[in-house]
């Protein structure tokens, strides 16, 4: 579109008191903007005055002098139009009073030598706003050529089949796909089940074959049994995916990415793109690469990972102190729950009926930890389980031996009712030995809530271990994605593939994928379906937004899509592997292969690129560059003292909002910073600090999200990614001469907008100790 | 801490129990709230939490042979602040019935105590008894000459009262000793067990000296002073106890008196005493106290609807109010020259007390002695209680 | 047929309940591309999580979440959100229903920037029922820094006074509207999701607690607010009785919950709280000794666990099995002594710390508040989901007590339900 500019100030909220709109307007002014200004922009007037413009003017590029973004959005959005909010209320007058930073007096008015801060600030402001929209430009929709909307599920116990349940409900095809011979899983294993509805106070006969008959009721319901996922190749909205018979080996089972050691040569250089690619293809002998699409594949939309979970496993010598592996008559919950669903209780060592059954919750030996994999469901399951001990036999003995008895929430009236047994016997306790007896078991506990060491007569133990999750063995999903089969980083999850995110809980690394039920989290029936119904809406609503060309969360809406420039690329694969969403893969020559509907659009790829040839349509490496370009570095030969010029990269998810409220406490911090937001800091490209230096600004700082184990970055990686190329950019400084702690980045999480300022303010006082930039005014 | 204590749970103790009154004793999940809120319980090895445990694990050696059950004085406190509603103080006293029955020989006696149904024949005995021995001897006449005024001692002989009454007596000081033995032994070697006292074992000395230290608490009842629930029981307790005691002094009194008459030249002197003489004063205000301690009783137990009353603790209730009641009917009616009334009251009288004698180590009324040892046990073990 | 079905629906969802579950089930549905009306009765989003100062187990500000989930609305017209507003009745049946719903007068139009003129000139000062009346506001006030809609609110308090004329007057933007009323809407919606969340239980109602009678006794959602950086003492965790530094805390679990008396069921966050209030004092006061008095510590799951592992290596921090069933201040120091059994040695603790923490469960608030709609409820006042009926679902903390991931992912899933009732009907 070819655009037209109107530049419009704000008086209100103290703007117009703080600074001196006249000499403001004549920035615009020699640009060759039009101007206008307002006493209040949000007023009806204003908003008036805007409607008209784009009306009868014309004008559909607006640079709005006012206030943060993150106020009055819904007023100053004008369709069609390319909208930029300079942020003089908060970012400047707000937080830089006139008290602390006085404006000029008359005389001081003409005095060259005079530094108005403040004013200054806002006229850089106002140059970088202008300077943005010349870049910027307004997104379109990406539509797939081919979109398909069903939905694979991957795993047909409870989880799996209530999720295809509750999206056939929602008029959406489904297909299951099951690696046992028929659907029900886990949850078909089990004599009673626990109850998944108040009151919680009764056992109740399982559920599974009452679900799947009701899954026969729906005719948009596929059930591929014997199947498993030999990889799901493409995008949300046009998987293709290739199915198989377990063990069974094909040319499209998922290849794997080479082992780190594997990328270099004999002397340890790096492989260049090609040779890793013939290494890769050798490694992955007999299987194609993940760029050849299978033919015979079957399209989905999206994934629902509902793989569910197996039993664990204990090791050779594992729990010894228990007995387990050396006594027979020691099992785990899970083979004790064989046993019950087999008929009544009786001892796999000799078959005798077992009266006496210890139930042991923690492994002990001095901690007060479950067993491994465990969680509330396994308090709740040794309970059931004690349960079956009386039904079998009306002299029989069930003790169980716990730490903490974790029946959360109104699972509570469970353990109630239970506990009302009069032979169920339940303590607090550690157990430190299972030895046998004569013809039975012997259980030594200490720490108990009887007092003393004490002793137990039992015919069975049985250890309440955990629930394995299907990804703590194999990726499961197979997808075909230059970074691998699996979901990144579940290490940090125990192997579950859970989220990282508390308030988005679906949200994972891989777009268009949701894991539910007890390959996420240890969880009953109950939760399971929760789960499972929640998985299905975000598969469905991804389906939609990838229909209607928009991302999904956290840019839940966002149109761009970044837009790769391959001529000058040099097959870094960098954004291949730095794509926290594993969005891109790449060629045999490691071209980059873009696969937008797994875009989540923080930019890391824009980031990352050393030839900087990816940028999305509003947000480029030029459109920060020319913003960073905007800002005036004054020199000696403005002043006898020039004031420094920092800049600061700020994420728009936490700490831009941050800045806000320093603004609206009326904190205040140094005026020779200059803020440019950041969609994530994954996306700040060190080119962009690099000319900032170059044209003489003092500093560079980064201000985003905390990393680590629990991060906070929306992107995931981001903030971690732009920490290791600060590290990195040191040796570039150094060739231009200059000091490394120039550039830092800094962790805020949003709330910590008190400690901001003084974190500007040190930054500003390290700076000025390594005095000015020598570049200045060259 | 001996070596390993071998757990094993009595299934029918824990029914017992229940059907005692202890039966919500299943919903404790041991927050150990009971502990705290029992203000007498001491501060290591408190009670009742450990006994709540004990109980809904049918551990009856932990809970029958144990001197902390007869510690709580079943104020009640626990119970009302027990989250989960399993009423601790409920599930002692049911323990305690337990245990009574548990020490006291032979088992049918404590049997037709714990019923109703064998009310009568318990109360038959004694009159059965009376009727038989006194028209063979003679020593009962039913038709006993009025001519100096309302004279018991011509209707129902001394001879005949204290031929029943003293082997009654003997036979429930032997019970008793029999039972307290096993008991002692057995609480010492709980207390023991569960690291409660240093003392290896009883010397007598020691053990007196303690009783001694406790008689004071026991009659100031201190000890339920302590209690928030239900402070009113301690004056009708008390009224109750001295009530028994002076009467208990006054009886012995008028029998030693007695037997030693007969020494004199002047012969025998037989009741009824004048109403000058001091202990008849002692023994109108003892059968005042019993009246008023027992009726404030019934009225706070009927009050109390949380707290468990059964026929256990009724039977006791009453036969104490009837006690009193028809003791000083007797005296009344005599006063009044009602003689009929006046010797058919007596007659009742007499029955009561034989049952309250006989019938001690098998009722309620026997936590007077199990307490009292466990106390003095207690003060000996040099807990802090 | 598929198609037909999935696309975009007719017809709109109301979600009652501008928490995080209700946050939740009404963007998801939105972002599925369904019409949302999002009702409120706090001038505010947020609910509950907007008064924490941390998420556990990962010690992150809750504000971070709204602030995205408050970007999702911006950036989504499908979502029209309405604060200051309670649903009055609801008829009809799934597929359609009309509810009335009561605009309460916020007296500040859309025209307010959040300049803060309007406080400034206000000069009575009520109690922050945000922070649990431990800080006063003025009359005139932004809920939190945060908030959404960022917009000012006049309390009811001073309307009629002297006051609510000086904020008008000190408003430049003509944003104070004194002669509002409330007024009444009816909807159409095809599903209603009712996300109503939960309120503190009344610690007062504890008595032996000590709640209310003794100053250093405070709740754990009084322990968010102190801690949180917009709280009443900027995020300094002091004591109430002299604003003196604690040296000892204690954390007393299963405050109500639990107890056949108050909340007989498990509140499921307490203990995880106390644990993570815990990190709270570490972080301030790295010598201060931290007791946790607890019947069972509930940290399920690998998360969770992992979580206490790390409480656990602190040599400062006791946990001990025991509830604490008394409490006593002394009265020159204004210290309080908690007693409880330790279970498991069977010794009486008589602990004295400089403050005490009550782990308050949670109480659905449509136990002492019912809706105007058709719906059943359970003894303790959670609304019971009947799915075979349809049209109408409890989320969240509505439904039964849950921590934040729990209960998102349940709204997540009722937003389907609900979309299901469009669909189907």
């Amino acid at each position: 579109m070819d655009k037209k500019y109107g530049v419009y100030i704000c008086e209100g909220c103290g703007i117009g008191e703080a600074l001196d709109i006249e000499k403001l307007c004549d920035v615009p002014k020699e640009e060759g903007f039009p101007v206008k200004t307002c006493p209040i922009l949000c007023s009806q007037e204003g908003v008036e005055l805007l409607k008209k413009d784009i009306a009868n003017e014309g004008v559909n590029t607006l640079v709005l002098a006012a206030c943060s973004r993150r106020v009055l959005f819904d007023v100053f959005r004008f369709d069609g139009c390319i909208v930029d909010r300079v942020n003089l209320r908060e970012q400047v007058v707000w937080s830089h009073p006139r008290s602390k930073y006085p404006a000029p007096t008359e005389e001081q008015k003409d005095d060259e030598d005079f530094i108005d801060h403040v004013q200054m600030m806002a006229e850089d402001y106002l140059k970088m706003g202008m300077a943005r929209v010349e870049k910027v430009n307004l997104p379109e929709p990406y539509k797939l050529e081919t979109f398909n909307r069903k939905i694979l599920v991957i795993g047909g116990g409870i989880t799996g089949i209530s999720a295809a349940i509750e999206a056939a409900k929602t008029g959406y095809e489904v297909t299951i796909v099951e690696k046992e011979s028929a659907l029900g899983g886990q949850a078909k294993k089990w004599r009673k089940q626990l109850p998944g509805a108040y009151p919680y106070d009764s056992l109740i006969p399982p559920t599974v074959e009452d679900k799947i008959k009701d899954l026969q009721n729906y005719s948009n319901i596929t059930v591929k049994t014997e199947t498993v996922v030999a990889r799901i190749a493409g995008e949300p909205g046009d998987f293709t995916v290739t199915l198989k018979k377990p063990g069974e080996k094909t040319e499209f089972d998922v290849p794997y990415p080479l082992p780190d050691e594997m990328k270099v040569d004999e002397k340890g250089k790096e492989l260049d793109a090609e040779a890793l690619h013939a290494k890769f293809m050798e490694y992955n002998k007999g299987k194609q690469d993940i760029l050849t699409l299978d033919q015979n594949g079957e399209k989905f939309g999206a994934v629902i990972l509902a793989a569910g979970w197996r039993p664990y496993q204990p090791e050779e010598g594992e729990f010894a102190h228990l007995g387990y592996g050396q006594i027979a008559d020691v099992v785990t919950n899970h083979q004790f729950e064989d046993i019950a669903a087999g008929g009544k209780i009786t001892r796999p060592s000799d078959g005798k009926e077992a009266k006496s059954v210890v139930f042991i919750q923690s492994p002990g030996q001095g901690d007060d930890k479950d067993f491994a994999y465990s969680g509330a469901v396994t308090s709740l399951v040794a309970l059931k389980q004690a349960k079956y001990v009386r039904e079998d036999y009306s002299d029989g003995k069930a003790y169980v031996f716990y730490q903490h008895m974790r029946t959360v929430g109104l699972t509570e009236n469970f353990y109630k009712s239970i506990q009302q047994d009069q032979g169920i016997f339940l303590t607090k306790g550690e157990v430190t030995g299972v030895s046998k007896n004569g013809g039975s078991l012997i259980v030594e506990a200490d720490n108990t809530l009887l007092g003393e060491k004490i002793q137990v007569k039992a015919d069975l133990v049985v250890l309440g271990t955990g629930m394995v999750p299907a990804t703590k063995d194999s990726p499961v999903v197979n997808l075909a994605y230059r970074q691998g089969p699996g979901f990144r980083d579940n290490a940090i999850f125990d192997e579950y593939a859970d989220s990282n995110f508390i308030c988005f809980p679906y949200e994972t690394q891989r777009t268009g994928i949701y894991a539910a039920g007890g390959i996420r989290r240890s969880m009953t029936v109950e939760e399971s379906i929760e789960d499972a119904t929640g998985a299905a809406l975000k598969a469905i609503q991804c389906l939609e937004s990838v229909n209607r060309g928009v991302s999904v969360h956290p840019r839940s809406g966002d149109m761009t899509i970044p837009d790769f420039f391959m001529q000058r690329c040099t097959q870094c694969k960098r954004c291949t592997e730095e794509c926290p969403f594993g969005a891109i893969d790449d060629d045999e020559k490691g071209t980059p292969k873009p696969n937008p509907a797994r875009c989540r659009r923080c930019g890391t790829c824009m980031g990352c690129c050393p030839e900087r040839i990816i940028n999305f349509c509003d947000y480029s490496i030029d459109s920060i560059g020319s913003m960073v370009k905007a800002v005036g570095v004054p020199s000696e030969d403005d002043y006898d003292e020039p004031p420094l010029r920092i800049l600061g990269l700020v994420c728009e998810n936490d700490a831009l909002p941050a800045l806000d409220i320093v603004g609206l406490n009326r904190l205040s911090y140094s005026a020779d910073v200059r803020f440019i937001a950041v969609r994530c800091l994954g996306s700040v490209n060190v080119i962009w600090i690099k000319d900032a230096l170059a044209q003489g600004m003092d500093g560079v700082f980064l201000l985003g999200c905390k990393h680590g184990d629990d991060y906070q970055c929306h992107f995931v990686k981001g903030s971690e990614l732009a920490d290791i190329r600060m590290k990195k950019i040191g040796d570039a400084l150094s060739s231009l001469a200059l000091e490394e702690e120039r550039v830092a980045q800094f962790q805020v999480a949003i709330d910590e907008y008190d400690k901001i300022p003084q974190i500007i303010d040190d930054f500003v006082a390290s700076v000025e100790e390594m005095g000015p930039n020598p570049f200045k005014g060259f | 801490m001996a070596d390993a204590y071998l757990i094993e749970p009595d299934l029918d103790f824990i029914k017992e129990v229940g059907a005692l009154g202890g039966e919500d004793l299943k919903k404790c999940y041991q927050c150990a709230t009971c502990s705290v809120a029992c203000a007498i319980s001491p501060e290591t090895k408190p009670f009742p939490r450990k006994e709540m445990i004990a109980a809904s694990w049918g551990l009856k050696d932990r809970l029958v042979g144990n001197a902390d059950i007869w510690l709580c004085h079943n104020c009640g406190d626990c119970s009302t602040r027990c989250p989960r509603e399993a009423k601790p103080g409920d599930v002692l006293a049911a323990v305690r019935t337990y245990a009574i029955s548990e020490y006291a020989q032979p088992k049918w006696l404590v049997n037709a105590l714990k019923e109703p149904k064998k009310l009568p024949i318990l109360l038959a005995i004694p009159t059965v008894l009376f009727i038989v021995v006194g028209l063979v001897t003679g020593l009962l006449d039913f038709t006993p000459d009025l001519s100096e005024g309302i004279k018991h001692y011509k209707f129902f002989s001394t001879w005949l009262v204290d031929m029943h009454m003293v082997p009654a007596a003997i036979f429930m000081v032997a019970v008793f000793a029999l039972g307290l033995k096993r008991f002692l032994g057995d609480i010492h070697q709980n207390a023991l067990q569960e690291g409660k006292t240093k003392k290896e074992k009883i010397e007598v000395v020691g053990f007196i000296t303690a009783f001694l230290k406790v008689i004071p608490t026991i009659l100031k009842h201190s000890k339920f002073s302590d209690c928030t629930e239900n402070k009113d029981r301690e004056i009708a307790h008390m009224l109750t106890i001295f009530g028994f005691i002076g009467l208990f002094i006054v009886t012995s009194i008028i029998f030693l008196v007695m037997w030693g008459s007969y020494l004199l030249p002047s012969g025998p002197l037989h009741g009824p005493w004048s109403q000058l003489n001091p202990v008849k004063w002692l023994a109108n205000a003892s059968g005042i106290a019993l009246i008023v301690g027992t009726v404030w009783l019934i009225i706070n137990r009927r009050a109390k609807k949380d707290q468990k009353s059964d026929y256990w603790d009724w039977y006791l209730i009453y036969l104490a109010f009837g006690l009193g009641v028809t003791g000083m009917g007797t005296e009344l009616t005599r006063l009044a020259g009602w003689a009929f009334i006046c010797y058919l009251l007596y007659f009742i009288h007499l029955i009561l007390v034989f049952c309250m004698i006989a019938y001690l180590p098998f009722s309620k009324l026997a936590h007077l002695v199990y307490r009292t040892v466990a106390m003095t046990y207690n003060e000996y073990a040099g807990r802090n209680f | 047929m598929t198609e037909a079905k999935a696309a975009p629906a007719n017809g709109s969802i109301l979600v009652v309940g501008g928490g995080i579950s209700g946050l939740t089930t009404a963007l998801e549905a939105a972002e599925v591309g369904y019409e949302v009306f999002l009702v409120e009765k706090n001038p505010y989003l947020g609910g509950r999580v907007a008064q924490l100062n941390q998420y556990f187990p990962k010690l992150c500000p809750p504000t971070c979440g709204l602030e995205i989930n408050f970007r999702r609305i911006k950036d989504n017209p499908r979502i029209h959100i309405m604060t200051l507003a309670e649903v009055q009745k609801v008829e009809g049946t799934p597929g359609n229903y009309n509810a009335a719903i009561k605009i309460n007068p916020r007296y500040v139009n859309e025209n307010c920037t959040c300049c803060g003129d309007c406080a400034e000139a206000c000069q009575t000062e009520i109690d922050s029922e945000f922070d649990f009346g431990m800080k006063k506001i003025k009359g005139a006030y932004l809920p939190f820094e945060m908030a959404f809609p960022s917009r000012f609110v006049i309390s009811p308090d001073i309307i009629g006074t002297e006051d609510a004329q000086r904020c008008k007057k000190a408003c430049k933007y003509d944003a104070v509207d004194l002669d509002m009323a409330p007024k009444t809407l009816n909807f159409n919606a095809g599903a209603i999701v009712w996300a109503t969340g939960w309120q503190p239980y009344d610690a007062t109602k504890i008595d032996n607690l000590g709640f209310g009678q003794h100053a250093n006794i405070i709740t754990n959602m009084m322990m968010e607010r102190l801690a949180a950086p917009n709280g009443p003492t900027k995020g300094k965790i002091i004591r109430p009785s002299d604003d003196k530094e604690p040296e000892s805390i204690a954390f007393v679990q299963c405050a109500g919950s639990r107890d056949e008396k108050y909340l007989p069921y498990c509140s499921y966050i307490c203990c995880m709280a106390s644990l993570k209030q815990a990190t709270y004092v570490r972080e301030r006061y790295p010598e201060a000794k931290i007791y946790v008095f607890y019947i069972d510590l509930r940290t399920p799951g690998y998360r969770y666990e992992r979580f206490y592992e790390t409480i656990k290596e602190d040599e400062n921090i006791f946990l001990i099995k025991g509830k604490v069933a008394e409490v006593s201040e002394d009265p020159s120091t204004k210290n309080i002594t908690v007693v409880a059994e330790n279970a498991v040695t069977g010794e009486k603790v008589h602990q004295q710390v400089e403050m005490v923490v009550l782990a308050t469960g949670m109480q659905p608030t449509t136990a002492t508040a019912k809706l105007p709609a058709d719906l059943k409820y359970n003894a303790d006042g959670f609304i019971l989901n009947d799915f075979e009926a349809g049209g109408m679902f409890a989320a969240g903390c509505a439904n039964k007590p849950a921590d934040v991931v729990s209960s998102n992912q349940n709204a997540t899933g009722m937003a389907l339900k609900a979309i299901q009732t469009l669909v189907n009907r």
